[in-house]
């Protein structure tokens, strides 16, 4: 999924730039959340994507706030978890159709992973609102 | 790197180097998907399907051999200069 473009025109301080960068990174993240329900494997492609995007936006204005960072350490454990996903997405599409047991592995331990994604996502809710209404 | 020069693309967009990036994160990337596939067949499959899963570990291992040594030779030539 490309990323949306950000219009910095008329941005006048690294504050400005720094809210519309997350503010637009946010909004895609949340927009596509709802994959962690649907537990489909291109939404979940995509959402991880977006929040990959997300993650680097508030790694790179960290030093404005330190809730950034914070906001920034969860979003990278989410991150891991939906990468754990997407591996045995990959796997199970190319595992041979005989090596059911494999497969029922694999598909337990996805399901996992997403369960443990949705706690990371309620958590980062809370400290999207705060990012959501700061000023730099 | 990619995310920076997509954040301020709308003002300082810099196409080329772009493509570059992408470039070269693609071929990182798929050495890693091939090595991280590898693992994961590796700690998953049973015991008593592991013939089966013979053909596919050797894909998987030329994969990641052709995908490691591209990305290699890749990056010794890429050039990251705006």
């Amino acid at each position: 999924m490309k990323p949306q473009r950000i219009d910095l025109r008329g941005a006048r301080s690294l504050g400005d730039v720094a809210k519309r960068v997350l503010e637009t990174r946010l909004s895609e993240a949340r927009t596509l959340a709802g994959a962690l329900e649907r537990r489909e494997r291109l939404e979940l492609h995509d959402f991880r994507i977006a929040c990959k995007r997300l993650r680097y936006a508030l790694e790179r204005f960290e030093a404005l706030d330190s809730t950034l960072a914070l906001a920034a350490d969860r979003l990278a454990r989410l991150q891991d978890e939906l990468g754990e996903v997407h591996d045995r997405d990959v796997l199970l599409a190319i595992l041979p159709p005989a090596m059911g047991q494999t497969e029922r592995r694999l598909q337990s331990e996805r399901e996992a992973c997403v369960d443990r994604a949705i706690l990371l996502w309620g958590e980062l809710r809370g400290l999207m609102q705060a990012v959501d209404s700061h000023h730099f | 790197m990619r995310s920076l020069l997509e954040d301020v693309g709308a003002v300082a967009p810099h196409r080329e180097l772009l493509k570059r990036v992408k470039r070269a994160a693609a071929a990182t990337d798929a050495a890693r998907d091939a090595a991280i596939l590898l693992r994961l067949l590796e700690n998953n499959v049973t015991s008593s399907e592991r013939e089966l899963a013979q053909p596919l570990f050797e894909r998987l291992r030329e994969k990641e051999s052709a995908a490691t040594g591209d990305a290699c030779r890749r990056l010794r030539r890429a050039r990251f200069e705006p």
